[in-house]
């Protein structure tokens, strides 16, 4: 019993700072306020519906760790909405990518996304009509040689008693 | 002198003469009617027999490498580039082992976001495959999985591991996955490779993308700086300031024949000219269309399956290929755009790539030509009875064109038109860039391509 309730305790423990991580980083970082975006409950549970767009690839939750240089955000909207992409590192950062497209007779939209290594914060106003929203997210792409390090380890061994892999796939996570 | 004797000299004479006369028509001027010219100097217009399995002759119409990444993305491998050629060798390696020693794993309905998830390269038939004969000595897996139009390889990065292979039939919605103990760590540091040269175009994939205005899965490229292409023009080198280049036409027409000194010539009112040697027919149309017939009579009909045809169709094609490309001439690659399988035996249909995208003729054009692709091969009773080609040849330009009308304004402008129409649903099927030439005298420019069922909607691509 005394064992299940330092578990308890401990993953608690655990799963507190990154909670509070995440709003604080992007209250920080943006003058909008943090939303918690709901997958669509279908069967296309891969789908973010956002009321005024949806989107329908690249982009399922807030925040997103990834190894990938490029992300194409695609998705539905109505026809005639503008939609604006502000790409960025930093709130104050004043080259911030800007992409904007409109809406055609197809009701889809797509953007193509470059990357850089470390926090990148997407931004997206959504013009329709008077109507306007913004939705902020974030990706954290990692280094491309922890990705390396992650596929030299076999997965098999991460659990063995070897410390010196254990050692190297735990350094590598925290970077 | 005796009577004897004399005809004994009469008779020595007479096959003197005979000896001397046949000489000369062996190896006189007369070396046409040799009897031995098939020995030594005829043509020899037999196909070029492969060696190996058949299933090396299938040669994929696009390679599209998988990064297995969050959301997709996507690249198509150009087909003069090595990559394809090294990608195609080692699909045909992986294949093979899958049919002589692999083991089939599972049937299941085709869902696309399931075998997209990993890191893999998919490469794209035209039409449908019939596995019957890819192997002279396969396993029974080839009885399990009838046909495919795609292959999905999903390669392991250490030899020790099974390569597991996915035999997509779109058109029926199923997916056979198949696996293999087979190295393919070349085709995994392939995709590594490429991955790292950021390309600037990244392909998305419409059924990952959740597109449902798709019916099939379609690779569709984006961009944020647009790419260039250069322009081209096409011609026909037969023609030369409005009159038959007839030395020209001949290099491409000898080829063709067994014994060309034979051939018979006979040019008509409207142009056309004709070259009869035998029972084979060339025709050339001033439009620019060649056509060889073989007249010989059928003797009965032989079933053939679709590789043993595709074998006999292709051993032609490449043997007047390469004819051709040692005069320089009519060098612009081909692919197989499609095939059919007829009550005699099978059509094939090749279509022409400039600067590794298709190459595609308007509907005017093809009306004009009585030819909806550049090539068409017939093959009846194990051998080719009719071959029809363009004699085009695409030559680049100095004038450059950048590509940046986007995938969804294209496609927003086709859905305007059918919604015009009256359409209730909006079911596309294919989507790609091509050279579209909208009439004879215009030179072809990069256009969206949109098929929606049978039809097909140019749209330009720069503005």
């Amino acid at each position: 019993m005394r064992k299940y309730l330092f578990m308890m305790v401990f993953a608690m423990i655990m799963l507190f700072p990154i909670k509070e991580v995440s709003a604080k980083d992007l209250s920080a970082h943006s003058n909008v306020s943090a939303k918690t975006y709901e997958t669509s409950s279908d069967e296309q549970s891969d789908i973010l519906d956002l009321d005024v767009i949806k989107i329908t690839a690249g982009l399922t939750k807030e925040q997103e760790v990834t190894f990938d240089k490029v992300r194409n955000i695609s998705g539905e909207a109505k026809e005639g909405t503008l939609l604006v992409f502000k790409v960025y590192q930093d709130k104050e950062q004043t080259d911030k990518e800007t992409y904007s497209q409109s809406v055609g007779a197809s009701g889809l939209f797509s953007q193509l996304i470059n990357l850089k290594e470390g926090k990148n914060y997407i931004e997206i106003r959504v013009e329709q009509n008077e109507n306007q929203k913004v939705f902020l997210f974030e990706i954290s792409r990692k280094k491309e040689e922890i990705k390396k390090e992650l596929e030299e380890v076999k997965i098999n061994n991460i659990f063995s008693e070897q410390s010196v892999i254990k050692d190297t796939v735990l350094k590598s996570l925290l970077k | 002198m005796d009577k004897g004797k004399l005809k004994t000299i009469f008779l020595g004479v007479l096959i003197f003469a005979s000896i001397f006369q046949t000489g000369k028509l062996w190896f006189g001027n007369l070396s046409g009617r040799n009897f031995f010219y098939n020995l030594w100097v005829r043509n020899s217009f037999d196909a070029i027999n492969y060696s190996g399995e058949p299933i090396y002759l299938l040669q994929p119409r696009r390679i599209v490498i998988n990064f297995g990444v969050e959301g997709g993305a996507y690249n198509i491998l150009k087909n003069t580039e090595e990559e394809f050629k090294t990608a195609k060798e080692e699909m045909t390696e992986i294949l093979t082992a899958v049919f002589l020693k692999g083991e089939f794993v599972k049937e299941e309905d085709l869902n696309w976001k399931n075998i997209l998830s990993q890191k893999s390269m998919l490469y794209q038939y035209s039409g449908v495959i019939p596995t019957e004969g890819l192997i002279t000595d396969g396993n029974k897996i080839i009885s399990k999985i009838p046909k495919f139009d795609q292959v999905l390889l999903v390669p392991n990065k250490s030899g020790g591991q099974k390569t597991t292979c996915y035999f997509i039939d779109e058109e029926y919605n199923k997916v056979y996955e198949a696996a293999v103990k087979h190295d393919s760590e070349l085709l995994y540091n392939l995709i590594d490779k490429i991955r790292e040269d950021a390309s600037q175009i990244v392909y998305i994939s419409t059924k990952q993308s959740n597109m449902n205005q798709f019916v099939n899965n379609v690779f569709l490229p984006t961009f944020n700086e647009p790419p260039v292409y250069q322009k081209m023009a096409m011609k026909d080198p037969v023609i030369e300031d409005g009159v038959i280049n007839e030395t020209k036409l001949e290099q491409i027409v000898n080829p063709l024949l067994i014994n060309p000194t034979l051939k018979r010539k006979q040019q008509m009112e409207d142009g056309t000219v004709y070259y009869i040697e035998g029972s084979i027919m060339v025709k050339y149309y001033p439009n620019g269309v060649i056509e060889y017939i073989d007249q010989s009579s059928t003797i009965k009909y032989t079933r053939m399956s679709f590789i043993e045809a595709y074998q006999i169709a292709k051993g032609f094609l490449d043997k007047h290929q390469a004819s051709l490309t040692k005069d320089d001439l009519l060098e612009n690659s081909m692919y197989l755009s499609g095939q059919r399988k007829t009550n005699a035996g099978w059509e094939f249909y090749f279509d022409f790539r400039l600067q590794d995208i298709p190459y595609v003729f308007s509907e005017d054009i093809a009306n004009k030509i009585n030819m909806k692709h550049a090539v068409k091969i017939v093959v009846e009773d194990g051998k080719v009875k009719l071959y029809r080609r363009l004699t085009w040849e695409g030559e680049l330009l100095d004038d450059e064109c950048e590509v940046n009308v986007p995938y969804l304004e294209a496609l927003s402008e086709v859905i305007n038109k059918l919604y015009a129409e009256g359409a209730q649903t909006i079911e596309i099927n294919d989507m790609y860039w091509a050279y579209y030439q909208r009439d004879f005298y215009a030179s072809p420019e990069v256009y969206w391509m949109v098929r929606v069922g049978d039809r097909l909607f140019p749209i330009k691509a720069s503005s």
